[in-house]
Parts: structure tokens; sequence; C-alpha cells
């Protein structure tokens, strides 16, 4: 079995057994696997498989069953998750990310106009993604990537669940171990790539639940990183320190969320990025099991 | 011959009963401790939640106490919150309820707080730390206060009964 079988010991016994049964049932039949666990309160429960199907189970989690598993998945300290909780998430043990929405408590800050939000009065849904490391899944890509040391950077792109973290990780763990291994540093800002078996022999510094715009200026200050990896881009504090990363010559490689190039130019601080030419790639992915790697690339190049 | 075994097992009565008493007094000295193990956990809860925001296995990971571990009752709570149970602090009262010997109001004072352990925010959980730590504080308080009384006045009828049983079977 995969990975799905730590992630069951934090949901509600039954919700566990049918999940262990489709687990068994997809590693008999072929090659599928579950990449998420929605999780709804008194709505049916579903499970994502890695071809982008949507499986439904005959299980609705009651306020005890999410209470359960929001227990378990905080370690009985919900206190210590807080913080990420009112960002929409929650890390546990293995990269996993778990996402969860409720009801929001909002303050209105005085002055800004914009809603923050407090706390979370009570969570009714939770999504929980299983990270996968596929080892060689960049294998269709790497050498374009890597071309001239990772010179001008790419910015990964493609629509949620298609891929992109696992894909990043992979490359992350090729650039940086091998006949001349490069010093990277990940910023991860929410867990994802935690110390994982594969990366021990890896030249792989990662800053853990740094935000992004810190982690990538401290890094560039003190590690002195020839690659920066980075998941998820696209707030303007982020693109503000990928401008000044630009000017120390260190390339990056990020990812973000758009199903084609129009769409990601859409984003304001994406396009910022574009106009100043911080990344001289753009690869739209998407999941391929034809392809070698499991995906399929859209290369544009600027 | 019979002479001899009586005397014998009137001494034997006597010190029993003083033994008793002494014990009975030990017990008070046990329960004292015991509560101010609890509360000391209590602090160290409120205060790394408040400065460190540390998850709660850390918390029990990180404290000591002599009263509470001989007991059982720390280990326990540690466990049952590494098992992944909903309400580890109540299951482990449960549990040692006999062997904490805590007075109903605590008990119950302790079980509600237990709830809400580790399943709500920074803010509520502080302030429910510092409920129940200033009840505790006052019970410990009055506790120590009573403490010299209550070793003098067991000690004292364990001895009184033993010289009672004596002269009676005398």
């Amino acid at each position: 079995m995969r990975e799905e079988k730590n992630i069951l010991w934090y949901l509600p016994r039954a919700a566990a057994e049918l999940i262990e049964k489709k687990v068994k049932h997809s590693n008999d039949t072929g090659r599928d696997f579950i990449t998420e666990i929605h999780i709804r309160m008194s709505r049916p429960m579903s499970l994502t498989m890695s071809n982008g199907r949507n499986v439904v189970l005959p299980f609705r989690f009651s306020r005890n069953d999410i209470n359960y598993a929001i227990s378990r998945l905080t370690e009985n300290s919900l206190h210590a998750h807080m913080d990420t909780i009112k960002k929409g998430y929650i890390n546990i043990q293995g990269g996993y990310r778990v996402g969860v929405c409720g009801r929001a408590v909002c303050e209105i800050s005085m002055g800004e106009n914009e809603n923050v939000i407090s706390n979370i009065g009570e969570i009714t849904s939770i999504n929980i993604r299983i990270a996968h490391t596929i080892l060689g899944c960049s294998d269709g890509i790497y050498e374009i990537v890597s071309e001239k040391n990772f010179k001008g950077g790419t910015l990964f792109y493609g629509l949620p669940g298609s891929g992109k973290t696992t894909l990043l990780r992979d490359i992350a763990i090729r650039a940086s171990q091998g006949n001349a291994p490069l010093r990277v540093a990940i910023i991860d800002s929410r867990g994802e790539f935690q110390d994982e078996k594969e990366m021990t022999d890896c030249l792989i510094d990662i800053f853990s639940n740094y935000s992004k715009a810190i982690g990538i200026e401290i890094a560039t200050r003190t590690m002195a990183p020839e690659l920066i990896v980075c998941d998820e881009i696209g707030g303007y504090d982020e693109a503000r320190s990928m401008l000044s990363a630009q000017n120390t010559g260190i390339p990056l490689l990020a990812t973000a969320h758009a199903s084609c190039l129009e769409e990601l130019l859409q984003r304001p601080n994406i396009k910022l990025l574009y106009e100043h030419n911080i990344f001289s790639k753009y690869i739209g992915i998407r999941r391929d099991d034809s392809q070698t790697g499991g995906f399929s690339f859209d290369i544009r190049r600027i | 011959m019979y002479e001899c075994f009586k005397y014998a097992l009137l001494v034997i009565v006597f010190i029993s009963s003083s033994m008793a008493g002494v014990k009975f007094a030990a017990n008070a000295k046990e329960s004292l401790k015991i509560n101010e193990g609890i509360l000391s956990l209590i602090l160290h809860i409120r205060r790394s939640v408040e400065y460190y925001t540390e998850t709660l296995d850390k918390v029990y990971e990180t404290f000591d106490n002599e009263a509470l571990e001989e007991i059982g009752f720390l280990p326990s709570v540690l466990k049952l919150n590494n098992d992944g149970e909903v309400f580890p602090f109540c299951n482990a009262l449960e549990l040692y309820k006999k062997r904490l010997s805590l007075d109903e109001d605590v008990y119950s004072a302790l079980y509600s707080f237990g709830k809400t352990l580790g399943n709500c925010c920074s803010g509520e959980q502080i302030d429910s730390c510092t409920a129940v730590a200033e009840f505790l504080e006052e019970k410990c308080s009055c506790m120590r206060r009573d403490l010299p009384k209550k070793i003098k006045l067991r000690t004292t009828l364990g001895v009184s009964c033993g010289m009672m049983i004596v002269i009676v079977l005398i």
C-alpha cells in the first residue's frame, strides 16, 4: 500500500475502513491512487483519484466525527495550529497538507478596511492532500528546466492537483544530488517538503513554515543557494521578494495555479514577474499517463 | 502462656491502630501533594500555550512531578494523548480517579477543564487554565492550612482508638 495507510489513523474507524477498502481495490486493479480525501460535515465523503476522478463514499461525517479528526490532526492541540487554521490549513507529519474551512469569525481592522479572520468557530470541511514523492516524474522535463544550471528560472503552472508540487520536489531532489549537485533552498511555507528519506543525500536547505517572501529573502542573504524552489506563488510580497532575488542572479523554480498561460498572466503579481523577466520559461503541466513521468508539458520560452 | 498471648495481641492491636492513624495522616499529605502536582501541571500547560504554543505531547513530556508520576497519572495522560484519544486528560482522570483521591468539586472542575484542553484557541485555553488554576490554588491553600490539624487529629485518633480497644479488652 502507498502513503494512504498512514493518513487513516487520523480518521474515525468506519471512514478509515472504507478508504482502506478503496486503496486495496485500486492497488489490485491498476495504477490510480488516491491524491485527496474530502470530508464534509453531513455530506458525503469523497476521494480524488490520480486520474482526477471523484469517488463518492457512503459515509457522512457527523459533528463528532469531524471533531475527532480535528483532534487527531492537531495532536489534541488546536491552539498550536490556530495560525495555520486561520490561513486554511493544518500541517501534519509526513508532509501531508490538510485544508480546512468552516465558519470564520472576522474582524474589520480599523483603517485598513479589510476583513481579518480572527478565529474559525467550527470546522465543517477537511481536505487531506496526500503528498506523493514520485521519483523520476520529472524525466520528460528536467533537461529543459536545468539548461545552463537552471539559468533564468522556471514557473510551472497547472490546475490544483495537477502534480506541480510533486514535480517540483523531484526536480529539487535531482538538482541537489549526483555528480554535480547544487545547493538548493526550498521555501516551504506549508510544511509540504519535510525531511523525506529521498532527501537524505541532497544538498537541500528547507525553510519550513517561513512565509515565501521572508524565506526567499533570508535564503538569498544567508544560505548562498544556487537554486531557490518555492511552491505556489502569487502574493504581492512574494513577487517583490522574487524581484529582489533576481538581482542576486539566483535562479528560481516556482509554481502557480492556472489552467493556461493567458489565465496565469491575468494575475497582477504574476504579470509583474513576467514583465520583469523573472522566469525565462513558463511550463504548463497536466497529468498524462501516456507520457514518461506521467505528465505532459506546454513549454513557453520568453 | 495464655496471658502472654493476650498481652502480645493487645500490643499488636494498639500498634495497628496507631499505625492506621499515622497512615491516614500521611494520606492527607499525599492528597495535598497530588493537588499541588496537578496545579503545577496546569500552570505548565498555561505557560507552554501562552509563550511557546507547544503541542500537548511536548507539554506533557517536558513536565516532571514526582507525585503524579508515582501514581502513573502523568505517563497515562501522555500515552493517551499520543494514542490519539480525543480527551486524554479526562480519560486519565477517570482511570486514576481512585488513586488521585480528589475531592468531588476538584474532580469535576478538572474534568470540565480536560474537555477544553487542546480543543480551543490559545486565548480560551489560557483563560480556562487560569480559571482552574485559581480554583486549585484556593483548594491547596485550604488544604495546606488544615494539614497540621488533620495530621494531629488523625494520629491522635489512631492512638486513642488503640488505647480504648486495649482498655476494653483488658
